[in-house]
């Protein structure tokens, strides 16, 4: 890790004398000359629908102070998650609220903490990237990084993070949970039913602007997926649709 | 478009030498001397033994008006001018054609076929729907009922050419694609000639008026930047930044929300907020809002509560005011895209605090204090919303301060709101919001349209 930072480092540098601010490194990305991004996670092998948590180092390389708002509540701080190959998806850590008053639309965003580095100092914050987006992962090998465009001049870019995402026993009950959970978001909705059904065929729930009765409905598949699941979850069918599901 | 349909034909017959006339003809009666007839039999000549009263059909050149293959569907039921020309000679070869075609079908294909079923569109008014495949009673041809139009032509003697023209009405699904072709009777065989394949887009056209020095707009609302990222070919929908409007100087101001109508100007900050004597809380209201708890500090506590919502009403009342007068004032008409500096001290998140935290309700005596505003509970004397923009009657505000990758977002967030005011397309949602993350969710979730999105802005449901 420390060594892939090294190396985003050592190249913008090394350009920047050459007159660059905003270079590409070895590794065919971009990285800021002011603001470096670290980014690690706790764990190499999450699994679907859980915690998957990251830890996001942001380094001031400059000889001056480097303000920035809380990057957890500013929209230009985004996620990428992706493939190796194909694009990412790419979310925003905050957000910008459309909210509607009469013939008034306003766009607001939240309060945010200004974060101030001194030269080569270290903010760091741990964010659990599975709770809040656990529709952007698949089985499989996931590669996460952190794209900061707050500075119009210079998008900071940090290293990329490999995730292997698996499905396994413990990942139906967490599917429930993200399906029966009231404050999921349609996307996750979505993605808990796809990902049961793929073990429990049949299994379908309401996912965009649900009504009380829709919920309720939506509580009672969920009961009903947990109860096959807990007679089911050892049969040979069961576990190798799960296999299947990792390939 | 435009293509010569016989082309070596036409190029072979070019390089020939005209048939000598075998006996100097000395009178040609030319049938299309009667400019009006349809085609007609021509009148022959009398005289000549070896007659030109034959004609000889050149080529068929099929016009469409569709610039750049497209056929701008904003309005369902507009139409498009189908032309076909044939041009032909007089001749003497028994074997060329007694008598001018009469008549040019008009025919179309599908690109790619099939388009799109009517069900599968956005029914714009109930019954009408943007797509036509499927439908029974779609009309494609202007005046014609079913897939082939054959009108009458128009004979041109003078110049030797027929022209038979009719309106072609599309479907309106931004993807949908056509190609069309002319055909006339030549002989035994026919004559024709095919259109490109002509595709339906929409247009969005933004009307942009900026605040001197505020160039947010011009900066980022590009016709490059926007159809790069966020009407990209898939979305069929046509990005266009018109003229861009320069606000007068006389209406140059930091904050919208400070206007005066009655003065031309910005209200004076510096002063505006000062407690007015019925917004001041007195000595022994504040000593017992502070004093111990019980009755009269309730009491002291309800009565400086009044004085600060009636402070905070009188500030909401005069930012309506100039939030309702300004673009009036300043000559900006509704649908547009407007760049300003700053909403509201009280109402932007990046007015600088100097402006936007005040001085009124300040130390310890009023910690306790809040306001309700739009839902939030800030204390009076901080910033009361994070305000990046807004839209107000039909007019999308971009503010100063943010980021340009925030910028280029807001302005194809409401440019996509726009298109509904611009063509037919479902909303995307409650208060024509996306309810999955997309580019139209109200929380700015994405920076593309989702696929989702998408198929709303080409008119599919």
């Amino acid at each position: 890790m420390r060594r892939l930072v090294w190396i985003c480092s050592l190249s913008s540098v090394s350009l920047l004398f050459l007159g660059g601010f905003i270079v590409d490194n070895a590794l065919g990305t971009t990285c800021s000359t002011k603001k470096e991004i670290v980014l690690a996670g706790e764990r190499d092998v999450c699994l679907l629908g859980g915690p998957i948590p990251i830890i996001v180092r942001y380094i001031n390389h400059t000889t001056g102070t480097v303000s920035f708002r809380d990057p957890t509540k500013t929209w230009e701080v985004k996620l990428m998650v992706g493939r190796r190959k194909g694009d990412p998806k790419v979310v925003p850590f905050g957000q910008i609220f459309f909210s509607k008053k009469g013939d008034l639309e306003r766009r607001t965003i939240k309060k945010a903490a200004i974060i101030s580095l001194e030269p080569n100092d270290v903010y760091e914050f741990k964010y659990d990237v599975g709770h809040r987006w656990p529709e952007l992962f698949v089985p499989g090998v996931n590669v996460i990084r952190i794209k900061d465009l707050s500075d119009d001049a210079e998008t900071a870019l940090s290293n990329e993070f490999e995730v292997r995402i698996v499905y396994d026993r413990s990942t139906f009950p967490m599917l429930l949970t993200i399906a029966a959970n009231k404050e999921s978001t349609a996307d996750s909705l979505r993605f808990a039913n796809d990902w049961i059904g793929l073990v429990y065929p049949g299994f379908s729930i309401a996912t965009e602007n649900l009504t009380d009765i829709q919920r309720d409905e939506n509580r009672r598949r969920t009961v009903e997926a947990g109860a096959w699941w807990d007679a089911h979850k050892t049969d040979p069918e069961t576990l190798k649709r799960i296999e299947d599901l990792n390939w | 478009m435009g293509i010569v349909a016989d082309r070596k034909a036409f190029f072979e017959n070019l390089s020939k030498d005209p048939p000598p006339p075998k006996v100097e003809a000395k009178s040609l009666s030319d049938a299309g001397n009667n400019a009006s007839t349809l085609g007609g039999q021509p009148v022959g000549s009398t005289t000549s033994p070896c007659p030109q009263d034959k004609f000889k059909l050149i080529n068929l050149i099929l016009t469409v008006n569709a610039p750049n293959d497209k056929f701008v569907m904003n309005d369902p039921n507009r139409t498009f001018e189908v032309c076909a020309t044939v041009n032909y000679e007089k001749s003497s070869d028994p074997n060329d054609l007694a008598a001018l075609p009469t008549e040019v079908k008009f025919t179309f294909t599908d690109q790619p076929s099939p388009n799109t079923n009517n069900t599968d569109s956005f029914e714009y008014i109930s019954g009408k729907y943007l797509g036509k495949n499927n439908d029974t009673a779609a009309v494609f041809w202007e005046g014609h009922s079913g897939n082939i139009s054959t009108v009458p032509v128009t004979n041109d003697a003078t110049n030797k050419k027929m022209t038979g023209k009719v309106n072609f009405k599309p479907s309106g699904v931004g993807g949908d694609g056509y190609k069309i072709k002319a055909a006339v009777q030549n002989g035994a065989g026919e004559l024709t000639d095919e259109s490109h394949t002509i595709v339906v887009w929409r247009k969005i056209k933004l009307e942009a008026y900026e605040m001197p020095m505020q160039n947010h707009v011009s900066t980022y609302g590009t016709k490059a930047i926007m159809e790069a990222s966020f009407y990209t070919p898939d979305t069929f929908v046509e990005y266009e930044l018109g003229a861009i409007h320069n606000i007068a100087n006389t209406h140059k101001v930091k904050y919208i929300g400070l206007w005066s109508h009655s003065a031309n100007s910005q209200l004076n900050w510096a002063t505006h907020p000062q407690k007015l004597p019925s917004e001041t809380p007195t000595a022994s209201e504040i000593a017992d809002a502070n004093g111990p708890s019980g009755a009269a500090q309730t009491a002291a506590k309800a009565a400086i509560q009044a004085k600060a919502n009636a402070w905070r009403d009188r500030i909401i009342t005069a930012y309506t005011s100039g939030l309702d007068n300004w673009a009036t004032d300043a000559g900006v008409p509704v649908n547009s895209l407007v760049a300003i500096e700053f909403e509201h001290p009280k109402y932007s998140a990046h007015a600088p605090d100097a402006d936007s935290i005040t001085n009124e309700w300040g130390g310890s005596d009023f910690s306790w204090l809040t306001i309700d505003v739009e839902g939030e509970t800030p204390h009076p004397d901080d910033r009361w919303i994070g305000g990046v923009g807004l839209s107000r009657a039909n007019c999308a505000y971009i503010t100063a301060g943010d980021s340009a990758a925030a910028t280029k977002n807001t302005i194809a967030h409401e440019a996509g709101h726009e298109t509904k005011n611009q063509f037919k397309r479902k909303r995307f949602g409650s208060g024509d919001h996306s309810a999955s993350a997309g580019l139209m969710d109200p929380f700015g979730s994405l920076d593309a349209f989702t696929n989702d999105e998408k198929k709303i802005l080409r008119g599919l449901t």
